[in-house]
């Protein structure tokens, strides 16, 4: 499967490399592998358990990072800040009360918080600083709230069989109607409907059962 | 039931031309389990509509640094950290090779936010009894020759930085001073350049007591308007001596 990276909003520069599904698609795979195993590993320190969650949700956090810090150094160090963290308050998340990806993504921007706290200058008037902070905790950590929502929703999107995750992709990064997605899948146009609506279907029970609905 | 799921999804696409969504918003005034179905998905159609492309183009992370055993990671002797596997907490230690433009920076140090040049005949004064001379070697991938001195002085309130060997910045970086510690709390005390002789002697004030953080640590900055620690340290040392 080519990477993402390559493709284009606009579907008249969609490259050809883009994610093929074929007439031949296969049946929709297990959207998501259970998470008990994984979170027992994590209490059995198995680092073999940390590499998995690394797998899932890496490129999730990391993306995250990068956007709401500005800096691909500190990015990258608050990333392994993070999954430190994982690892050793494993013994804190509670499979009760939700979804693994829900409890790295609240580390992961309570960790962002905290750096853009720290990298404020610290100004010598202390006035000044109280200030200075009450600006930042207002705005930016509003717009890191919603930046981890987003991310998030990468998460589940992530979660889905892959044939109705990449019709999603098609339809909303691709910006493709259901039409030219199955032309140019040479998919039924009934299959490519159904599909969409199985995806936004499971989105939205994955949205509820992350919100504990 | 597969007609109407089909028309949902086209519905809430706004694939359906204006004859065809007039006559499936009759259906939902007609069926509340139709309109619920609805009015469900909507609000996830919006958000995947509202998701920037960065969202579908996810990078590809760093390398996990898988803890082993979770213990802390082995430190350097004179409290820097050694160059680990996994980076933990303290910013990436790794020097960019400076800008070309380095001609343009002449000066030896300029004080920025604060900080005071000292002349070339100048230096710390009236550092008696209770001042400190701290060592910064060389951490990352900095300038081989690279290497410094703080000195803190008896008030606590002021700190010169006397370095050498440092790569120029050039016109679109600088060097800052920072304080920091290993869980990764720190404050910038101020920034200065660095010249192509590759020294700099700059006065500092310092807003907190040193003690409160292990490290001093100089960072190469670029001038991007981002406060943040660029991550690239080339000078550290601890904080007592």
């Amino acid at each position: 499967m080519s990477e993402a990276t390559t493709i284009g909003p606009n579907p008249s520069t969609l490259p050809q490399e883009f994610v093929r599904m074929d007439g031949a698609m296969p049946a929709d795979a297990t959207p998501s592998q259970g998470e008990g195993h994984l979170v027992e590993g994590l209490r059995e320190r198995d680092p073999a358990a940390l590499r998995e969650i690394y797998d899932r949700f890496g490129r999730i956090t990391f993306g995250f990072l990068l956007r709401a810090l500005s800096d691909r150094g500190a990015a990258e160090d608050v990333q392994q800040q993070v999954f430190l963290e994982v690892w050793r308050r494993s013994d804190r998340f509670d499979p009760e009360r939700g979804r693994l990806l829900t409890w790295v993504m609240t580390i992961t921007r309570s960790r962002a918080i905290d750096h853009q706290r720290r990298r404020v200058p610290e100004p010598i008037d202390p006035q000044a600083a109280a200030t200075t902070g009450d600006v930042w905790s207002v705005g930016a950590e509003g717009e890191i709230e919603a930046l981890a929502e987003q991310w998030r929703m990468r998460g589940l999107l992530d979660r889905l069989p892959a044939s109705e995750s990449e019709l999603l992709r098609l339809r909303f990064y691709g910006e493709l109607t259901q039409s030219e997605i199955a032309a140019r899948e040479e998919i039924p146009l009934g299959t490519v409907k159904t599909r969409m609506f199985n995806g936004l279907q499971r989105l939205r029970e994955m949205i509820d059962e992350e919100n504990g609905a | 039931m597969r007609e109407a799921r089909d028309q949902i999804s086209s519905y809430l696409l706004g694939e359906l031309d204006a004859a065809e969504a007039t006559a499936f918003e009759r259906r939902l005034d007609a069926n509340p389990d139709l309109r619920e179905d609805v009015e469900r998905l909507r609000p996830v159609v919006s958000r995947l509509k509202a998701l920037p492309a960065e969202i579908w183009e996810a990078p590809q992370p760093p390398p996990l640094a898988v803890p082993e055993g979770a213990e802390e990671p082995a430190r350097e002797p004179g409290g820097g950290r050694s160059r680990p596997k996994r980076r933990l907490r303290l910013p990436t230690i790794t020097l960019r090779p400076a800008p070309g433009a380095a001609l343009a920076a002449l000066l030896l140090a300029v004080g920025v936010a604060g900080g005071l040049l000292i002349g070339g005949n100048g230096g710390s004064q009236g550092y008696g009894t209770g001042a400190t001379d701290l060592v910064l070697r060389r951490t990352g991938d900095g300038a081989p020759g690279a290497r410094g001195d703080v000195f803190v002085g008896e008030s606590k309130q002021r700190a010169t930085v006397d370095v050498e060997g440092l790569e120029p910045n050039g016109s679109h970086a600088f060097y800052e001073l920072w304080l920091l510690d290993d869980d990764g709390r720190m404050i910038a005390l101020g920034s200065f350049r660095i010249g192509t002789d590759g020294r700099a002697k700059v006065e500092l004030p310092i807003p907190v007591a040193p003690s409160r953080y292990q490290y001093f640590d100089i960072s190469l900055q670029e001038d991007n308007g981002n406060p943040a620690h660029s991550g690239i340290s080339v000078l550290r040392g601890p904080t007592s001596s």
